[in-house]
């Protein structure tokens, strides 16, 4: 069982309703009252596999590479909740900084919602080991 | 603390493969690799004298959490080259783009 001892974190949710193929831009603030992102993850099982976040951007910085594929950050309803993040990089320190997502889906063919996670802490090395056990 | 490198992305054919190189420097360790679902990875380090997989096969796991899919591993590096070969066995559309990242440590 994973050790919830002095964890201080919140899940930040940036929802965007996909219409097209093209690209789709999410846009957020994120909670000022959290110092760092330490992980992520997609919601929405509708989107197609070949969907790639083509810029994920904090306060200008890069978290993950550009062109990625969204796959790696999506679970099916298999995966227990709070184990859907994905969180191999460096952990973002943050001041209310805001979120820039570039999402398309080349495969899409009906309008759904996509829901975008963000799991930010105050305590990024006790969350950290409790999202690799 | 580690950070996530793309180190290769294009087109493969069918049965195609590529290869890949990129220099350990600024980096102490390799914590990880994996690549797009359906590719087969072959990865090998110092100069290409150590091979640690071969043909090894990614599948895109959606049961499993995101934090456990990579290939997970300690590899201390130094002033060395880590080089590869991707390879895709007719189970990824020719039109798709196929990825290669590792989990590195930063000195």
């Amino acid at each position: 069982m994973a050790n919830t001892g002095n964890m201080d974190f919140i899940v930040q949710c940036i929802d965007k309703e996909i219409v097209s193929d093209q690209v789709h831009e999410l846009k957020d603030n994120l909670d000022p009252d959290y110092k760092f992102v330490v992980g992520i993850a997609l919601s929405d099982v509708n989107c197609s596999p070949a969907s790639i976040l083509e810029q994920l951007k904090v306060k200008g910085i890069e978290i993950l590479p550009e062109n990625f594929e969204a796959v790696h950050i999506m679970s099916s309803k298999a995966v227990q909740p709070n184990k859907r993040f994905y969180a191999w990089f460096k952990p973002i320190q943050v001041a209310g900084d805001e979120l820039v997502v570039k999402f398309r889906d080349p495969d899409w063919s009906k309008v759904y919602k996509l829901q975008f996670q963000l799991l930010l802490t105050n305590n990024p090395n006790g969350l950290t080991s409790a999202l690799f056990e | 603390m580690h950070c996530l490198n793309k180190i290769y992305q294009g087109k493969l054919k069918n049965q195609g493969s590529e290869s890949f190189r990129l220099s350990a420097k600024g980096y102490k360790k390799v914590l990880g690799a994996f690549c797009s679902g359906g590719a087969m990875l072959s990865l090998t380090f110092d100069n290409g004298k150590e091979v640690l997989l071969r043909n090894f096969e990614f599948q895109a796991a959606m049961d499993t959490p995101p934090n456990k899919r990579p290939f997970i591993f300690e590899k201390p590096v130094q002033m060395e080259i880590i080089s590869g070969v991707i390879c895709n066995e007719l189970r990824i559309p020719a039109s798709n783009n196929v990825s290669v990242y590792l989990i590195m440590e930063e000195e």
